[in-house]
């Protein structure tokens, strides 16, 4: 369907903009990118998937979990 | 059908794949983080490339989207709608026969679960942005115009 020509030509076409756009989302968020790399953000993740459990199974605004690991009651 | 109708089509189907890229792009580029919980949910990805693939894929969709929508490197742009669009569409398929319950992440903070629905929009989306990236040659483009005033600099 494309010459040879045409494929090397579109495919240089898609690289640039993948090149642009790793260069730009790379820059402008180097801080997300080296908090993933020492493992900062998968902590900071694990924490809001535990934090929105609790709030999903003891209602919005629960102050979590006691010492023992029993729920503890917000006070009203 | 006539022949310039059907470049009428395929015009209104590159606008709109750039357009949703675009939107995509930048509601993912708005919320880093809510990107960044979509990719790890997957369970695909190792922990340290979570960041990476948040910081970096954004960008390409929100550019890919851009030069669809101007007509610059129209075929080139293409492409990778059509593969980011595979990807998307392989992984929301694999998620959906594991049963997990989890976001798509396909606009960042938007809601919206993995199920039948995603696979056949992502999918009807696909098949869009190969028919962009196999028919159009719209006249209405920067490339196009650019050939115009100035002949001879870009060839066909």
């Amino acid at each position: 369907m494309f010459h040879r020509t045409t494929v090397s030509r579109i495919l240089k076409e898609s690289l640039v903009i993948m090149l642009v756009g790793a260069v730009l989302g790379g820059f402008l968020n180097r801080g997300l990118i080296r908090s993933s790399m020492n493992g900062e953000l998968l902590t900071r993740i694990e924490q809001k998937q535990t934090s929105d459990f609790e709030n999903k199974v003891l209602g919005e605004g629960y102050p979590g979990w006691s010492e023992t690991g029993h729920p503890v009651e917000a006070s009203r | 059908m006539h022949d310039s109708n059907k470049q009428y089509i395929f015009l209104v189907c590159r606008l709109l794949i750039g357009g949703i890229f675009v939107w995509a792009g930048v509601e993912k580029i708005l919320a880093p983080f809510a990107f960044s919980v979509a990719i790890y949910n997957y369970g695909f990805f190792p922990g340290q490339l979570i960041g990476l693939a948040a910081a970096i894929l954004p960008w390409v969709e929100a550019i890919a989207g851009l030069c669809l929508l101007a007509g610059l490197n129209t075929k080139g742009a293409a492409i990778i709608t059509s593969v980011l669009l595979l990807l998307f569409v392989g992984l929301i398929i694999i998620s959906a026969l594991l049963g997990l319950n989890i976001d798509c992440g396909c606009f960042g903070g938007v809601e919206r679960k993995v199920g039948l629905q995603t696979i056949a929009e992502d999918a009807a989306l696909l098949i869009v942005s190969v028919a962009v990236l196999l028919f159009e040659k719209s006249p209405l483009s920067v490339h196009v115009l650019y050939r115009r005033i100035l002949p001879g600099r870009i060839e066909k």
